[in-house]
């Protein structure tokens, strides 16, 4: 129901009970009224200050206290006598005040009715709101929850949605099992299958006692070692990812760093820029591992450069200097990072490129590297026109040593 | 008879008798109060009823070739001394002037009243010789202003009801004293109370035309 509706109908409610009211009232009020202003007592009355006169006449030792009692009784008469002759007007103010107390009482209820439902449609369409999340997967949130039935619902929302979220929780981590399984399989399916081939290969030229035995034999046993060097990278790229050692922190400059960075990988990635912003070029020394820093930064540049394909872009770098912290922004004009990924960007086996181009660990292990430096590594910003993440790095604590010439 | 006024005209011809209204000679429009109202019941109980009843007349009288009507208010404040059984009647004329009379009996006021005229305007830039067009209306109001006051204060005090263990009026004086904060029940008794009015219970209406000299 609709608040307009339930105006009219509160009004109409409130018209009827009024009208009903200002019918039954005169009965009610009348009666009232003869019982205070019974014409009979004003009689009585008058009869009784004859009385107490004729007393006095006939006791003239008490006439004093007659006499007294004469005036109370006579001045009794005389109110009542007045209250007589205004008594339409006091019946009509009375009925006034009784109606106006009834109508201000029917309005007092209808405004808490109102206000209620008013409260119950918010409280309704925030139900509304986490069911649509609940069917949506994502985490409810209720304010205030209330002993009452809509809270009794809410709970049970709420319920499901903890027993709906462990439940994604393990379907996902299943389907990223299965993926990167799925990746697994097929980074050592491909090698595996060269090795076959060749073999396959040398075995028909044994039989066929090829004259080009020795050479073909040569040819094979090259392609192998060449596919069981990417099964050995392959292999080691796990154990990186399990045995990621601790950062031989020291201290440096990360302008510096930063500086002959952008000179060596000038030509690593040809479609993309890389520039320096700002005050990059500054002493800024921070507590660090030289090869592990730039295993993070060459992580980020190689992600962007894949993201661009063959789209000319750039890598931006810029370094801010904090209180006790330096961030070095990292931004690339790529075309951004899915929303479904950004949540888990950093977990292991999540990754945007197809399969076999990439096992998804890069990244965990970039945060992973940044977390060990007591920093840390953030997505700051992801859209259509690019992705920045801000490498946190804690200020050096040591004594600044002197830069060379 | 319902308390809404009572509109009795009489219409008196100059042929049909000497007419109650008459030209002093000094000047003023003497009113020879007609004594029908007081032989009414009902006005007869309330003149009786010991509270101070007035009479109250208002006179306008136009003259032909006279631009502005001549209007004035005279009245008669009648009050039965119930212990004593005298009638005081304060008589106050136009000119503003008091009369105090008082009658043994209800006949004797009645006989008063037929004989002596009241002056209920003054007719001095009136020419003699102009015919006069007479209109006066006559209001019986229960009880004075003293009166109304008086049964408002004591109307409002019945209404302050008294919470359970205050057993007196004297209590409820006290914590009016004491508080003297307004409650509901005092908006309610000062709302109650202000519907007692002084009203007129009965009202007449007479008109005389004088075609010639009034002697």
């Amino acid at each position: 129901m609709n608040y307009r509706q339930l105006l009219v109908t509160l009004c109409f409610m409130i018209g009827i009970c009024l009208l009903f009211f200002y019918a039954s009232q005169k009965w009610i009020t009348g009666a009232w009224m003869q019982l205070a202003l019974n014409p009979e007592i004003n009689d009585v009355l008058a009869d009784s200050i004859v009385n107490q006169k004729r007393l006095a006449h006939l006791e003239p030792e008490k006439e004093s206290e007659y006499r007294e009692q004469f005036d109370r009784t006579q001045a009794l008469l005389a109110h009542m006598e007045v209250l007589q002759s205004s008594r339409q007007y006091l019946l009509n103010r009375y009925q006034t005040v009784l109606f106006s107390l009834f109508g201000l009482s029917l309005l007092s209820v209808a405004g808490v009715q109102l206000w209620q439902q008013r409260r119950l449609a918010r409280r309704l369409l925030g139900l509304r709101h986490n069911l649509e999340r609940l069917a949506a997967g994502e985490p409810v949130d209720f304010d205030r929850r209330r002993h009452d039935l809509l809270g009794r619902i809410e709970l049970m929302i709420e319920s499901t949605s903890q027993v709906m979220g462990k439940r994604l929780k393990q379907l996902e981590l299943l389907e990223r099992w299965q993926e990167s399984s799925r990746r697994v399989a097929h980074e050592i399916r491909t090698p595996l299958t060269a090795i076959q081939l060749e073999l396959k290969k040398f075995a028909q030229a044994c039989q066929a006692r090829c004259t080009d035995f020795d050479g073909l034999g040569k040819r094979s046993v090259e392609s192998i070692h060449e596919e069981l060097g990417r099964l050995n990278d392959f292999t080691d790229q796990f154990t990186a990812f399990a045995k990621i050692r601790k950062p031989v922190v020291k201290r440096e400059d990360l302008g510096r760093f930063l500086k002959e960075f952008c000179e060596s990988y000038l030509s690593v990635w040809p479609h993309m820029k890389l520039v320096r912003e700002g005050s990059s070029d500054q002493g800024v020394d921070v507590g660090m591992d030289r090869r592990m820093i730039r295993q993070v930064l060459v992580n980020l540049c190689s992600n962007s450069a894949s993201a661009l394909g063959t789209v000319p872009g750039s890598i931006t770098f810029r370094l801010l200097k904090e209180k006790d912290r330096v961030v070095l922004v990292v931004r690339d004009t790529g075309p951004g990072i899915p929303d479904s990924l950004k949540s888990r960007l950093f977990e292991p086996y999540v990754t945007t490129k197809p399969v076999g181009e990439g096992m998804g660990l890069g990244l965990a292990i970039a945060k992973k590297i940044m977390l060990d430096h007591q920093g840390d590594l953030i997505l700051s910003r992801t859209d259509s026109t690019g992705t920045e993440f801000h490498m946190v790095l804690p200020v050096s604590e040591e004594k600044a040593r002197p830069r060379p010439a | 008879m319902t308390p809404a006024a009572l509109f009795l005209t009489l219409a008196l011809v100059a042929h049909q008798g000497s007419p109650p209204v008459q030209r002093t000679d000094d000047n003023f429009l003497a009113l020879t109060f007609p004594s029908g109202p007081i032989e009414e019941k009902d006005v007869q109980r309330r003149l009786l009823s010991g509270l101070t009843a007035t009479i109250e007349l208002e006179t306008k009288v136009e003259a032909d070739g006279v631009p502005k009507a001549v209007e004035s208010i005279s009245a008669l404040e009648i009050r039965y001394e119930v212990w004593e059984e005298v009638l005081l009647v304060r008589c106050l004329d136009c000119t503003g002037t008091f009369a105090s009379h008082s009658f043994k009996s209800f006949d004797q006021m009645k006989q008063w009243l037929s004989s002596e005229p009241i002056k209920v305007a003054s007719i001095r830039e009136i020419e003699p010789d102009k015919a006069l067009h007479i209109k006066v209306k006559c209001h019986i109001i229960p009880y004075s202003k003293a009166e109304e006051g008086e049964a408002r204060d004591w109307f409002s005090k019945l209404l302050n009801v008294p919470e359970p263990g205050s057993t007196s009026q004297a209590d409820r004086d006290r914590k009016r004293r004491i508080g003297g904060q307004p409650s509901a029940n005092s908006l309610f008794s000062t709302l109650m109370s202000s519907g007692i009015g002084r009203q007129s219970v009965r009202s007449y209406e007479w008109e005389w035309e004088s075609q010639r000299r009034l002697r």
